[in-house]
């Protein structure tokens, strides 16, 4: 039993994070959300502040709250922390703190007849989220605003498959009110959530990919956050296995510290020669930048 | 050994980082926001720095009704004393709690607007009660209050807004999830009917309204 827990370490780790920071298990039988002190940081991940049970906010909804806000232009608290994250994390935030990429993973866990690990067109497809960033987390709040001067959040009301599943859903089934307030949006949003879910089957992770906006901030991150994959490159023979388990496709001998990598670690499990392990960044790792 | 240093040197630097960045007060600097991530949607409302006054909202209790609008006390915009006697003026009062932090409410106000006039001759009268003008400390904020004047100009919401006393607006914003919410009310101050939860238009509202004056006649 020990063994299954240990080979599954991540995914248990997924499972106890996305408990403990949306552990207000009152709020999901009241349909009410919490708005205790807590609320008052950002947790990491793309973790909805309208789940019921969510103890901490979303850092991509709070940046558009404030810059929808009419006396705020820029959102520094908010951009402070994904900068803190960022450097310190980097996507290991995808991997392993983020409720809604754990729900990409286990759907990736369903068999499927022929599974993929992209898109055709992911070459280009792949920056697709840092335009969906640029206009529907920055642009569109910042300009398109009501007669007072304030904005809306664009991602979080059009977008984010995350709110629909753990905020518009438990909050409509328990509460008769917003039941009675669904309309139109709402059948889009479930539509764009259903499809990613659907998609999640097929294709590995898809809306980290390409569209989370957190994933695009992160991903800046990763070639020199503080948490990076090392390769020994005197153990390393360029056998290609790393490649091959990696779920992102990613080279990981030429580029362990990929925008794409979210840490999972299934490279370093898969290398027969114990080549890849992480580690933290050091000064003196700047003359191994050719593996990067 | 060296990597487990290593991390707990980023550890501490991270740790230490942190308590420097907290602070007692709010910061001079008024272009910077505070330290709280403040933010508003049209679902709750949430702690906000000094600058934007927006009730903060205590946990909810396990009541989900408001109780009634019998004990309700507040004031015009204009400062006139308003209590729950303003129900008796109709058969049905529509009372439409918004914030001007919200922007679905400010564009359902034309609706309610053109409703409140229609809607007069069927005994139906149509008040608002603007949830978001006391601060953290509970202090009635004047740049809200002006805000609300403008919006209601601009919208042509020109029925009665109301700005509730501080311990009322408390009991009606921790029982609401979301703004806006709409109240309807008898001519006692008893709830008829069900709240609204979001935002509609003058057809929603129409049929709305039509279906809680039939339930009740």
């Amino acid at each position: 039993m020990f063994k299954k827990l240990k080979e599954n370490a991540r995914t248990v780790f997924q499972f106890c994070y996305a408990a403990l920071t949306n552990g207000y298990v009152y709020g999901f039988f009241g349909g009410k959300i919490f708005k205790g002190n807590t609320k008052g940081f950002c947790v990491p991940g793309l973790n909805c502040y309208s789940c019921p049970g969510a103890l901490g906010s979303c850092p991509i909804g709070s940046f558009q709250a404030v810059l929808s806000e009419r006396n705020f232009k820029f959102a520094f608290y908010v951009a402070g922390i994904l900068m803190l994250f960022g450097a310190v994390f980097g996507r290991f935030v995808c991997g392993w703190l983020c409720p809604f990429g754990l729900v990409q993973d286990l759907l990736y866990k369903i068999p499927f007849p022929k599974k993929r690990k992209k898109l055709p067109g992911d070459k280009w497809l792949k920056y697709l989220k840092y335009i969906v960033f640029a206009v529907f987390v920055v642009l569109l709040p910042l300009t398109v605003l009501d007669i007072i001067g304030q904005g809306s959040p664009w991602f979080c009301k059009y977008i984010c498959p995350s709110g629909t599943l753990f905020g518009a859903f438990p909050l409509a089934a328990a509460d008769e009110g917003i039941r009675g307030a669904l309309g139109s949006l709402f059948g889009w949003k479930t539509a764009v959530l259903v499809f990613l879910l659907l998609l999640s089957v097929v294709v590995y992770r898809p809306f980290c990919r390409y569209l989370c906006p957190l994933g695009a901030v992160y991903s800046v991150f990763n070639p020199i956050a503080f948490y990076r994959y090392k390769v020994d490159s005197d153990k390393c023979t360029k056998c290609g296995k790393c490649q091959k388990e990696c779920k992102m496709d990613i080279r990981v001998y030429e580029k362990p510290n990929d925008p794409e990598c979210i840490r999972c670690g299934d490279c370093i499990k898969a290398c027969p020669y114990g080549a890849i392990c992480p580690s933290v960044r050091m000064k003196n790792e700047r003359s191994n930048k050719k593996q990067k | 050994m060296k990597k487990y240093v290593s991390y707990l040197l980023v550890f501490v630097l991270l740790l230490c980082s942190c308590l420097a960045a907290c602070s007692n007060g709010g910061d001079a600097d008024t272009s910077a926001p505070g330290q709280a991530a403040d933010f508003s949607e049209d679902a709750g409302t949430t702690a906000a720095p000094e600058n934007i006054p927006v009730q903060t909202t205590k946990d909810p209790t396990g009541q989900s009704g408001v109780g009634d609008f019998q004990s309700f006390k507040g004031q015009t915009l204009d400062g006139e004393t308003v209590d729950s006697e303003i129900f008796k003026n109709a058969k049905l009062t529509v009372v439409n709690v918004w914030g001007t932090f919200c922007s679905p409410c400010i564009e359902e106000l034309p609706h309610l607007g053109e409703i409140a006039a229609e809607y007069k001759k069927k005994g139906v009268q149509v008040i608002g009660l603007v949830g978001d003008v006391y601060d953290q400390d509970g202090k009635l904020t004047e740049a809200t209050v002006n805000d609300a004047k403008s919006i209601i100009k601009e919208t042509k919401a020109d029925y009665t807004h109301i700005v509730p006393d501080i311990d009322f607006c408390r009991v009606v914003l921790s029982n609401m999830t979301a703004f806006p919410t709409t109240y309807f009310v008898d001519s006692e101050g008893n709830f008829v009917g069900k709240a609204v939860v979001g935002a509609k238009d003058k057809d929603g509202w129409e049929e709305t309204i039509d279906a809680v004056l039939s339930s009740f006649e």
